[in-house]
Formats: C-alpha cells, sequence, structure tokens
C-alpha cells in the first residue's frame, strides 16, 4: 500500500521564513502570497487510495475566488457568517479563504461521518452551531446538502443551504473586501459534535500574532513541509494543520481524517515520502501508531526527517510518548521530535510547547500527595508520571493559581492555570456571561488545573468536567441527558465522565447510572438501551457503564451532580482517579 | 488466522468490550457498543489484516453489526478474491 503511493516530496518553498512579520489580516496575507509566489505548490491533499490533489497558489486562489463569487452571488454581505460543513480537503480550503476574501466570517463545523450517524441528531447539531454564530449560509457536500435539505423549512434559522458544486471557477474576478485587523476573523467551534456549541471568536491580529509566536517558539522555517490528518473543525486541525504551515510558506500536505483513522500507516509513510518535518495529533494517534502498525506494513519506513511531532489537545501520558519511541525509533524516529503541548480554543492553541529538540521531560510524583494536598513531590517509587506540556510560548505569561483565592502559588502547587498573551479570543460569540466568566483583568482562566516547575508546566486534570476522546471534546451534561431519555434510568441520575486508558492513549466514556431495575435480562436490556442512546445521540460507547440502585449516585447539598465523588465510590470499575 | 478469533480478539482488545458480550448475534454499532469512528478503525483493520478491501458505503450497521456480520463478510470478500 503506502510504499508504493509513488508520492514525491513538494519543492523547497521559496517563501522567506518571517514572510508573515508584516501581515495584519489573512486575506492580505494570502493575496500576496499569491501574487509573489503563484506558482509554488503550497498544498497536497493526500487519500488513502494513493491520489493526490497537489495545488499551486495560483491554483488554490481560483478556487478561493470561485467560492467568494459563490457567497457573493448569493447575497453574503462584508460581516455575514458563513459555516463550512466539509470533509478535509480542497474544497474546505478554499471556500475558508473565499468567505474571507468576499468579508464573510467563516467557521467550521463537523461533517456527519466524523461522529453522528442519526441525521435528525445530525441536523439539529447544525441548526445550533448555525443559530449561535447567527449564520446566513451553510456550505456542504452533496451529502451535507441532502441531509439539511430534508430540513423544515426555518430549523436552520433562515440560513441558504449552499452546495460545492456551485462553486465554479471562472467569470470575472471579485474584487478582495479589505478587512479590518481588529475584526472577528473566524469562529472556532471545538467543543464536539454535542451541546450548545461555544464559538471562539478569533481576530484577524489574534491569529496572526499567533501564528507568529508559534512560528518563532518553535523555529517553524518555510522549508519544514508540514503533514497533517487531524480535522479542520478543530483548532490543532484548523491552525496546526492548515493555516499556520499556509501562510509561514511551507508545504502542506492534508490527508482525510477517516482515512488516517483507517489507515494509521499512511500517515508515517506520507511524512516519510513528502519529507515531512512537522506534525500536528492528539495522545491517542501516536498510541494507535505504537499497537496497532504491523511490522509488515512499515517495512523500509524513514522518519528520520521529522523534526517536531506535536503532541497536543488531550492529556500526554508517558507510557503513550515511550512506547512511541521504542516502536518507530528502528524506523528513524528521534525520541526529542516529540513535543508535548498545552493549550485551548480560547488562545487560538497550544500556548506552551516543550522545546523542540529535547526529549520529553517526565516528573514522576507521589500520588497521595498529589490527591490530598495539591502538592507535586517528586518520588522514585511507583508515582504518578506526567510529561511536561513546555514552556510559555513567546508573549505567553502563564500563571498557577489557586481556586478560591485566586492567588498566585509557588513552584510544584497545584492550581488553576491562568494566561495572558497577545493572541487571546475576542469572547464567546453571543455570550458575554461565559466570556466574563473566564476572562478577568486581561487575563484567560483556562479551567485546567496543573503546577510549574521552573519554566515547566505540568497539566494535571480539567477544573471544568469535560470529557476528551482523541482530541474531541464532550460535555458530561450532554451524554447525561441522552441516558436520562432511557426508560428504566432513575430520572436525573445519571453521571458520565472520561475515565483514562493508558493502553489507548485517551479517555473513554464511563457512567454510572441508578435503576430499580433489578431482574439480571432487565439490566441486560437496560445497559444496551442506555449504550444504544448514547451512540445515536452523541456518536460515542459507553465504554465502563455501571448500573447501581437507588443511592449510587452522590449529589452535592444543592441536588447538583456530584460527578468526581461518585466515580471515586467505585475504584473497581473506574479506577482511581490519578491512575491505580 | 480464524477469521472469527481474529475479529473478536480485535474488538475486545481495542474497545474494551467484554467478551460476553461478543456473542456471534449481538448487535454491537446499533446498540452503541461501537460507535462510528471505532467502526471506522475495525473496517480499517480487517482490509490490513485479512487483504480486503471494504468500499465506504459498506462501513455501516448494515453490514458490520455483529460478531456474525462481520466474520461472514470478511469471509465473503475472501472467497471473491
Amino acid at each position: 500500500m503506502a510504499p508504493a503511493l509513488g508520492i514525491e516530496a513538494p519543492a523547497p518553498s521559496p517563501v522567506p521564513s518571517d514572510f508573515l512579520d508584516a501581515c495584519t489580516t489573512l486575506p492580505g496575507a494570502i493575496e500576496e502570497l499569491v501574487e509573489r509566489f503563484p506558482d509554488y505548490e503550497c498544498l497536497i491533499v493526500l487519500g488513502r487510495d494513493g491520489n493526490e490533489d497537489r495545488t499551486t497558489l495560483a491554483k488554490f486562489w481560483e478556487r478561493a475566488k470561485a467560492a467568494q463569487a459563490l457567497f457573493e452571488d448569493r447575497g453574503l454581505e462584508p460581516g455575514d457568517h458563513a459555516v463550512l460543513v466539509l470533509p478535509t480537503g480542497g474544497e474546505l480550503v478554499s471556500a475558508y479563504f473565499g468567505v474571507m476574501l468576499a468579508g464573510g466570517v467563516p467557521a467550521l463545523s463537523a461533517a456527519p461521518s466524523n461522529r453522528i450517524s442519526d441525521h435528525a441528531v445530525y441536523r439539529a447539531f447544525v441548526a445550533k452551531v448555525l443559530g449561535n454564530a447567527g449564520a446566513r449560509f451553510v456550505l456542504g457536500d452533496d451529502e451535507v446538502v441532502e441531509i439539511l435539505s430534508a430540513t423544515p423549512t426555518g430549523a436552520l434559522g433562515g440560513a441558504s443551504v449552499l452546495s460545492t458544486r456551485d462553486m465554479r471557477a471562472g467569470g470575472a474576478v471579485r474584487a478582495t473586501v479589505a478587512a479590518d485587523p481588529d475584526a472577528v476573523a473566524t469562529i472556532q467551534y471545538s467543543s464536539g459534535t454535542t451541546g450548545d456549541p461555544k464559538g471562539v471568536m478569533l481576530s484577524h491580529r489574534a491569529m496572526l500574532n499567533y501564528m507568529r509566536l508559534l512560528r518563532d517558539g518553535v523555529g517553524l522555517r518555510s522549508e519544514d513541509v508540514n503533514v497533517n490528518w487531524a480535522p479542520l473543525y478543530h483548532d490543532m486541525g484548523l491552525f496546526g494543520a492548515f493555516l499556520l504551515p499556509l501562510l509561514c510558506g511551507c508545504p502542506t500536505v492534508l490527508i482525510p481524517t477517516m482515512d488516517f483513522l483507517r489507515d494509521p500507516a499512511l500517515w508515517l509513510w506520507a511524512l516519510d515520502g513528502y519529507g515531512g518535518a512537522v506534525s500536528w495529533a492528539s495522545n491517542f494517534a501516536y498510541s494507535l501508531c505504537a499497537q496497532r502498525i504491523e511490522d509488515h506494513e512499515i517495512e523500509g519506513l524513514d522518519l528520520s526527517k521529522w523534526r517536531i511531532a506535536f503532541n497536543a489537545s488531550e492529556p500526554v501520558l508517558a507510557p503513550t510518548v515511550e512506547a512511541f519511541a521504542r516502536r518507530f525509533g528502528p524506523y528513524g524516529y528521534r525520541p526529542e521530535a516529540m513535543t508535548a503541548a498545552w493549550g485551548l480554543a480560547e488562545t487560538v492553541m497550544v500556548c506552551s510547547a516543550h522545546p523542540v529538540d529535547e526529549e520529553p521531560r517526565v516528573d514522576c510524583i507521589d500520588r497521595g500527595r498529589l490527591a490530598a494536598e495539591s502538592i507535586a513531590v517528586p518520588t522514585s517509587s511507583e508515582g504518578v508520571s506526567l510529561v511536561a506540556t513546555g514552556q510559555a510560548l513567546p508573549n505567553v505569561e502563564i500563571e498557577i493559581r489557586e481556586v478560591a483565592t485566586r492567588a498566585g502559588l509557588p513552584d510544584r502547587h497545584v492550581g488553576e492555570i491562568w494566561l495572558r498573551s497577545n493572541c487571546l479570543f475576542e469572547g464567546y460569540k453571543n455570550d458575554p456571561e461565559l466570556t466574563a466568566q473566564v476572562c478577568v483583568d486581561g487575563w484567560l482562566d483556562s479551567g485546567d488545573r496543573g503546577y510549574l516547575v521552573g519554566d515547566d508546566l505540568f497539566f494535571v486534570a480539567r477544573e471544568k468536567d469535560l470529557i476528551v476522546i482523541g482530541g474531541e471534546k464532550y460535555a458530561p451534561h450532554d451524554v447525561e441527558m441522552a441516558i436520562n431519555r432511557v426508560e428504566g434510568v432513575r430520572e436525573g441520575c445519571a453521571v458520565a465522565f472520561g475515565v483514562a486508558n493508558p493502553e489507548s492513549g485517551t479517555e473513554e466514556l464511563g457512567a454510572v447510572v441508578e435503576t430499580r431495575v433489578e431482574a439480571a435480562d432487565a439490566l441486560a436490556d437496560l445497559r444496551r438501551s442506555v449504550r444504544s442512546e448514547v451512540a445515536r445521540t452523541i456518536g460515542l460507547g459507553i465504554r465502563r457503564l455501571h448500573l447501581v440502585p437507588p443511592g449510587g449516585i452522590d449529589k452535592t447539598t444543592s441536588g447538583k451532580l456530584a460527578r468526581r465523588s461518585t466515580r471515586a465510590r467505585y475504584p473497581e470499575v473506574f479506577g482511581g482517579e490519578y491512575g491505580s | 488466522m480464524d477469521v472469527r478469533d481474529a475479529v473478536v480478539a480485535y474488538v475486545r482488545d481495542e474497545f474494551r468490550i467484554d467478551e460476553c458480550e461478543l456473542t456471534w448475534d449481538a448487535p454491537l454499532v446499533r446498540t452503541g457498543l461501537l460507535d462510528s469512528v471505532s467502526l471506522v478503525q475495525l473496517a480499517g483493520y480487517l482490509e490490513r489484516t485479512f487483504g480486503i478491501e471494504i468500499p465506504d458505503q459498506e462501513v455501516d450497521a448494515d453490514h458490520l453489526d455483529s460478531i456474525g456480520m462481520i466474520v461472514e463478510y470478511v469471509r465473503q470478500r475472501l472467497a471473491q478474491a
């Protein structure tokens, strides 16, 4: 398969590494790139079958202009929002810029195949995104157009459904609508395909500041070929896989996410074949490759050019980092390529990263003192092994604060991670209350807990109850709502949470559910029904489902679900919070 | 390699599903034991392990819902090869 792809490395980039320094808007940056380097092959989309779509900047521009024309012809006015629902490919990336060239604000959303198979549930999700964004347009491929067209009139909030089939090159080239550097350039919906969408608004200025600080922080050069499969509706995909390399002038290779999941070795062969130097993935992907790729699939593989293997968007696990280095060391992979990083969409993407070319740093700390005193005390015996998620990137400040008083904490004391930078978001779309909760005096409350050792940041846990599986976020409340709909479940007595699984390198979904059902057959039926409803509406399988009699779930004195303490009651099912 | 043994071992280990739930006929996709991403990963595993090709439109509960359906599907594909 992959070795026979016959792929050719892209020609060296003619773009100077400091190209972005003078850019003030995204459309301005791409337009200047096109004017100066029209023949530069900037983008390659590689499919599982080995087919490539290789695009020069001139061709990319032509497609983006076709998308601009489509949106303008359908009535998009400057400032209007458009949601793009497309799989990774040339159409999506062109349309993204096409909306901006027309003066609009693009937002990306997951395509149905990525999670939700029930079309009614999927339509409802897209409708919520459109509603939150106040979008006037949604652009999709045939599958999406068919699904959305079956929606009752009005359910999409009056948004017009457009098809990529109508994106036609040719015709008069439209003038690019000038953008204001401080205007919102894009809205990022990273919080999975469930619940109420949280739209992170990012300005041109913040996005470009971010690209410069990351470029400088990790020493990204325009000769670095970037090879990625992360979905573009995810912040790591949109910025890490697409915008950052494209606008820094790095040859950019994209693989559709589903093609990677089906054939993980494709990613590694693409890194080999294209001379890939940089890639972004979440921990589960490294685990998947280490465990599931057989020797015969990678005969002759050479990963020696891989300079930066970013590991971000979910907890970086020490066993995964070690297993990956062990598995692929014989194929030229260098352990120092693994670059653990931490960040969030509200600050565009990662804002701390381990120094490039240094092996990952692991801190082994005392489990008991971490749990009881929130102190990270080094231990040589069996403790919790945490991987350093790096040091603050240039122009980013990180502080650890006590939860209650928000007072700063010294090294090795676990508290909330706060940060400040020149690339913070403009707020959540249509949600000033939530924005005010997390933005205080120019600082951002990340909602994560961690500690510092010198400049090294260690992530410990999320402060908020959030489930992160394979880098995708899910709100426990949505899973619990789905479970509560099942007959036999005690109303309001279900809790859901993520359970770290070191083997798969990510979390899996766990739930404790109260029921009065006692008969074994009926309990088996209930288990099936609960799993089925969650899969149908959330798109996730519950891996650890524990049915308990009434009283088996903890609630706070005010009647709220106490997820952590409920989970802690069943260590035999879910293990301890920090492993066992 | 016996197709059934391989499929059961993969589903059990990869998705941590109790072996007692992996009966021949028990639906895995429709009951939520396997979500859509898991199903895509399973299809990839079958392709690589048995050297078969599975068209995208057949990666669904109509074709690959239970151990029995998966095993029969793989056997049919192998017989056609």
